[in-house]
């Protein structure tokens, strides 16, 4: 177990620092914007998951919580996924 | 002449689904997600509503500062989550010294974030300057005070741990358990704001 949580920690690091700088890159005249914006709440929801099933230990927990919890990951980041790229003006 | 009745039937071991820590402790969780769900979505609507000042708000924000803060909050968690594995070992002194690692991670976040604060307010930003420093102010203290209440519980379950308050296997997983879980529903939802202030431009 102890494995485990050491390799989901430096994956879940290196997750963060990929997603750090691909935000910090200047190559966006060359790429969509919109194409970072998948990619980082991609990251973000790989790295949330993994905190509530590892870490939490949720993935043995009733279903009723793994739903809320997964939920409420899914709804915030759709919700930052549709208000950031739709034109709201 | 009946027929033969096998003696043993294996069948494979399914784990009992068993929620990590108390019941009430869960639904506290619950209802703090719920508020911060309101504040990231409303982050993000603004974000999406006015691009131009949320952009320049996010770009005099200390973008390795928050790089810092998140990889320390997720270290903490990492640390109580080894705590919680030694407390199923059976090892209560190794559960002290993880949570208080964890806490400790909690002290070097609020002492970055204060310096990250003192540094904004001197450059003359405040609540008032417009709605993306009101977000950010708002939302970053409001999950500092968690910070801080999650340090606090790690520190008195790791303290109760210590002086072997917890005279039951069971009772020491559920408050172990239980602190941690707060612990990491506080990283999770820093992973969140992470994105929206530190990442996107």
């Amino acid at each position: 177990m102890t494995h485990k949580l050491t390799l989901s920690w430096l994956c879940l690091l290196a997750l963060t620092l990929l997603g750090w700088w691909l935000g910090h890159q200047p190559f966006y005249p060359l790429f969509p914007q919109q194409w970072l914006l998948w990619a980082v709440l991609l990251l973000s929801a790989v790295k949330g998951q993994w905190i509530i099933n590892l870490f939490m230990g949720m993935k043995n927990a009733p279903m009723g919580f793994r739903l809320a919890m997964s939920g409420w990951l899914l709804i915030v980041l759709a919700a930052m996924a549709l208000f950031l790229s739709l034109p709201l003006r | 002449m009946t027929a033969i009745e096998p003696l043993l039937v294996i069948r494979p071991i399914k784990p009992t689904p068993e929620l990590p820590g108390d019941l009430a402790m869960w639904f506290f969780i619950l209802a703090e997600l719920a508020v911060f769900a309101l504040l990231l979505g409303s982050m993000a609507f603004v974000r999406g509503s006015w691009p131009e000042m949320f952009s320049a708000g996010v770009a005099t924000l200390h973008p390795i500062a928050g790089l810092i803060n998140t990889l320390t909050l997720l270290t903490g968690s990492y640390w109580v989550a080894l705590g919680v594995a030694a407390m199923r070992r059976g090892q209560a002194t190794q559960v002290v010294w993880w949570f208080r690692a964890g806490a400790a991670s909690g002290l070097l976040y609020l002492i970055i974030k204060t310096v990250e604060y003192q540094q904004m307010f001197s450059a003359g930003y405040t609540l008032r300057t417009n709605t993306f420093y009101f977000f950010y102010f708002f939302t970053t203290f409001f999950h500092l005070m968690h910070v801080v209440l999650g340090m606090v519980i790690l520190l008195v379950v790791a303290t109760r741990f210590r002086k072997g308050l917890y005279n039951s296997p069971a009772t020491r997983q559920m408050a172990a358990e239980s602190a941690a879980s707060y612990w990491h529903m506080v990283d999770l939802v820093w992973l969140m704001l992470f994105p929206l202030l530190y990442v996107l431009p």
